[in-house]
């Protein structure tokens, strides 16, 4: 029945087969011909039609450490119910063993280069079910279904007690983006020592709450960056402090891609790059430009600005203005709120009595406004537009 | 366009800031008798450009921002003006020179355009690549914001 069982689930895995290889873990790979040559006196046989069924996982614990997930198949734990398992403290144990290696090489396996592309997409979507005999004490983890998980739980918190640090909250992983990363201690590192920043992902203290599924960043005391190295990759500080700094990078270029218009549908940094620097170049151009038509109309300018500095009431930030309060301007308050210039040039309108078009929406506004005020008043030396107006309109 | 990023903060004030520091300087401008006898129009305009964009230096933070600090100063040169900054409580900062040799090893692309934005932004020379990013969003936003108030006042003033 063994070997029925696990051939049939071998005939069933198909591009996925991991090898998973990593230094700091101590899984072995082993060849898809061979599957279960030395299964498992461990696994009970229920366990095993249940569970391995269903989600195609393969343990073998003989060697305490091989690990082998097909995951091509969305893991759909229908009808899988954690309730299902047997009781067993020795089960138990080994399924918190195993589910320490899978969550390890599980969530580095996501985050591994040479992950198949669907496999992350199943995994985002479907709830991964890894045999979780780990303690899915806190809340945030719910890779099995909620009301099956209890049974494990609770069994398991008995015996998996030192079962590594991080096999909880790789259960994240499954219910969170994915962005698993080995722990390492940066705060040895010199070289993480000097970029004092508190943006990134950080680890608790606590060793038993790693949060490497969270995207949130806690701030730590120390301002220390934690990073950890991901599963495949050096784990050099080097490359660590690397990656801290493309991620930052890229991060401050999808900001800036909200920004400029028209760089949604680019992708890629090149060429969002070039954007860039070509909307910087063009606002810099257009700048040039209105200031020489400025000065086109600058004689017209000119009595402008006396006029509108003379008797500007304006409680204006800018500490040099002048303070040549003008009693012509009824008190702003009823006016709206949003700006200085805005109730300026609205009272201006409510003063000629003219155009009561006190719009609040924006500049454009009041100085069309202020345009067509001109026709109206005639005399209204204290509007700054309108002695532009009145000098050309009376010439 | 407020910044939901908690740690990039690119907020830029209203429009009606940018309007009034850039009056202002241009009412300084008139002061200085420069437009009733201009030498040239190129000089008249230049004189306007170098206002714009000292005015929407201090409009959108003063010294609060390095692009706008180094704008400052780099207008403050000019006019041979001493400009005191106030200090600001500074991280750790690199040195330049070991930030340069180091970023030409990184992402070659991105330190290419990463140079060329130097070149655009103000102070921009002394920047690391993310903060060189930073700068430039705030830029961004206060040089449209400036180009709207312009545009606004180019309208408004000229003759039907």
């Amino acid at each position: 029945m063994d070997m029925s069982d696990k051939d049939e689930f071998a005939a069933k895995k198909r591009d996925l087969d991991w090898r998973i290889s990593d230094s700091n873990n101590p899984i072995v790979s082993y060849p898809p011909e061979n599957p279960m040559s030395a299964p498992s006196q461990m696994m009970d046989e229920s366990f095993r039609q249940n569970l391995w069924h269903d989600c195609g996982f393969n343990v073998q614990t003989d060697a305490g450490t091989s690990f082998r997930g097909n995951v091509d198949r969305p893991l759909e734990m229908g009808g899988w119910n954690m309730a299902q398992f047997p009781a067993d403290s020795g089960f138990i144990e080994r399924a918190a063993k195993f589910s320490f290696f899978g969550c390890g090489s599980f969530g580095e396996m996501m985050m591994n280069q040479h992950s198949n592309g669907l496999f992350v997409q199943d995994m985002e979507k479907n709830q991964i079910g890894v045999a979780t005999g780990s303690k899915l004490v806190d809340g945030p983890v719910k890779v099995v279904k909620e009301n099956g998980s209890s049974d494990v739980s609770e069994d398991s918190q008995s015996s998996g007690g030192n079962n590594g640090h991080d096999d909880a909250k790789c259960m994240e992983i499954s219910s969170k983006v994915f962005n698993a990363k080995k722990r390492k201690r940066t705060v040895k590192d010199s070289e993480q020592e000097d970029k004092k920043e508190k943006d990134e992902q950080s680890p608790n203290s606590n060793a038993n709450k790693t949060n490497s599924g969270k995207q949130a960043s806690d701030p730590l005391k120390d301002g220390y960056i934690h990073m950890r190295a991901r599963r495949g990759q050096a784990t050099n500080s080097h490359s660590l402090a690397e990656r801290v700094r493309r991620e930052k990078i890229s991060e401050r270029m999808k900001f800036l891609q909200d920004l400029v218009p028209g760089c949604d549908k680019v992708t890629g940094k090149a060429v969002m790059l070039d954007e860039i620097i070509n909307y910087v170049q063009s606002l810099q151009c257009q700048i040039e430009f209105l200031s020489m038509k400025l000065s086109a109309v600058n004689p017209v300018l000119d009595f402008n600005l006396e006029s509108l500095l003379a008797k500007d009431s304006l409680h204006v930030p800018a500490p040099t203005f002048p303070q040549d309060m003008s009693m012509l301007y009824p008190p702003l308050s009823h006016l709206s709120q949003k700006g200085f210039m805005q109730p300026n040039l609205s009272s201006l309108s409510t003063l000629n009595g003219g155009l009561k078009r006190q719009d609040t929406h924006g500049y454009e506004s009041d100085q069309h406004n202020v345009v067509h005020m001109n026709h109206e008043t005639s005399t209204a030396p204290d509007h700054e537009k309108n002695t532009t107006a009145n000098t050309e309109v009376e010439p | 366009m407020a910044s939901a990023d908690k740690t990039i903060n690119t907020d830029v004030p209203e429009k009606d800031v940018f309007a009034i520091h850039f009056l202002q300087s241009l009412s300084n401008l008139r002061i200085q008798n420069l437009f009733n006898s201009p030498d040239t129009t190129n000089y008249r305009v230049r004189k306007i450009k170098k206002a714009a964009y000292v005015s929407m230096a201090r409009a959108a933070g003063g010294t609060s921002r390095l692009w706008s600090r180094a704008l400052l100063r780099r207008a403050a040169k000019g006019n041979n003006k001493i400009v005191r900054f106030p200090r600001r409580k500074r991280k750790v900062t690199w040195k330049i020179s070991s930030k340069r040799r180091r970023s030409d090893q990184r992402a070659p692309v991105v330190e290419d355009a990463a140079e060329r934005l130097r070149n655009l932004v103000p102070g921009g020379g002394g920047m690391e690549t993310s903060k060189l990013m930073e700068e430039t969003a705030h830029y961004i936003k206060c040089l449209s914001m400036q180009v709207k108030v312009m545009q606004c006042l180019v309208d408004g003033l000229s003759p039907k």
